[in-house]
């Protein structure tokens, strides 16, 4: 799963207050390929993104992988050059969660990703 | 003609408009050429044990988004963010996707790359739609995530998918075999089709984005779709039948929800 999706994600367990941003458990497989950047898609979808939810998890995730993953303003600036949209382009699109787990911030509750889909279900008791 | 309203008592005698939807819907259907499906040769005959095999409903609502295509309902519409709840083998998502790109392409618009997000409940239908995925298209990001309807993504992705498609179980069933994650979850929708239909609704309404977004869904008459309507009509929403056809002993409709002009400000 994309970044992008990581942060169209939420934790609705029974007792969680929001839910939001989930985290990504250390230690989880990522894969980082380069695809052609679409400028439009890009500034599409940074219209639906939680701006600060993204820098966040890419900081943390740049933790592992800096040499993979760019850096991203930490507020969304007025004006985007080409290579500034080709980076979020990469954080967005490129970086993919393959295996790992997803982390409730309020009750800690996993969700896990295996071959990057992510199992968002909840059991009868923790609706 | 006088306006169908949902509001208004749903016998015979004043349910006429619905009436005169349903068969603009049938000589709609009857007009337009077969959608190509998109290719599922990366599938076996026993993937279908567990995922819902394409069927008359399938072929229904890819007519039904073909017709929608070429009338241009999209043409404005660059890279949308286009869902799909209980997708199955993901072809209406990937048939959807892969035409409005082509569409693009054709116009020379390399810039309008669509871009799909799409639930089951069963892992296993999430599976074979993103290899669909990746054999239609590869180049449209294409995403799976399993949950139930689109709980997973709501609060936070409210107001914000601009074509929505759910092809739901709407067979009607005894209400204890709803539930399941596996292929009886694709069809069985306990009373009257609408166990999950009804669940749905307010979701649909929640994420579709405001004043633009779309809805496709498919419905039986057993679903009381006349009923459907009005439900949709309190959140907003008008549906209407777009393209209908009789499979069998069933008749089966691809219903269009958009927001009334009233709410469409917002």
């Amino acid at each position: 799963m994309r970044l992008l999706t990581h942060n169209f994600l939420q934790s609705n367990v029974k007792g969680t207050e929001k839910g939001y941003p989930l985290g990504i458990e250390r230690g989880a497989e990522l894969s980082v390929e380069s695809s052609p950047v679409n400028r439009n898609l890009v500034l599409k979808m940074l219209n639906k993104v939680d701006y600060s939810a993204l820098v966040s998890i890419t900081n943390n995730l740049r933790e592992e992988r800096q040499e993979d993953i760019p850096e991203l303003p930490p507020s969304l600036p007025e004006t985007l050059e080409e290579e500034t949209i080709a980076n979020y382009h990469k954080v967005l699109f490129d970086v993919q969660l393959v295996n790992g787990f997803l982390v409730c911030p309020d009750t800690g509750r996993k969700f896990p990703v295996k071959d990057g889909i992510p199992n968002m279900i909840l059991h009868e008791d923790e609706i | 003609m006088t306006d169908w309203h949902p509001l208004r008592p749903l016998d015979d005698t004043t349910s006429t408009a619905w009436s005169t939807y349903n068969e603009e819907a049938e000589k709609r259907a009857k007009n337009i050429p077969c959608a190509a499906m998109p290719s599922l040769d990366h599938l076996k005959m026993k993937d279908f044990e567990e995922v819902y095999e394409p069927s008359d409903d399938t072929y229904l609502l890819l007519d039904g988004l073909q017709h929608e295509i070429t009338t241009g309902t999209f043409s404005n519409s660059s890279s949308p963010l286009i869902a799909e709840i209980g997708c199955g083998t993901g072809v209406a998502s990937v048939f959807l996707a892969s035409q409005l790109f082509q569409q693009n392409q054709k116009h020379n618009k390399t810039d309008g790359m669509p871009m799909v997000i799409v639930t089951d409940i069963n892992p296993k239908a999430l599976q074979v739609a993103k290899a669909t995925a990746a054999g239609n298209n590869a180049m449209i990001p294409f995403e799976a995530v399993q949950c139930d309807l689109v709980s997973a993504l709501l609060p936070r992705l409210a107001q914000s998918v601009d074509a929505l498609i759910f092809n739901p179980p709407y067979v009607p069933t005894p209400d204890d075999e709803v539930g399941s994650t596996g292929i009886e979850a694709s069809w069985a929708g306990g009373e009257k089709g609408r166990r999950v239909v009804d669940r749905a609704i307010p979701k649909m309404a929640q994420i579709l984005a405001r004043p633009r977004g779309v809805a496709y869904m498919i419905t039986v008459d057993d679903n009381e779709p006349e009923v459907l309507a009005t439900l949709f009509r309190e959140l907003g929403l008008q549906m209407k039948p777009l393209v209908r056809r009789r499979a069998h002993n069933e008749f089966l409709t691809l219903q269009k929800i958009t927001w009334t002009k009233i709410d469409s400000s917002g």
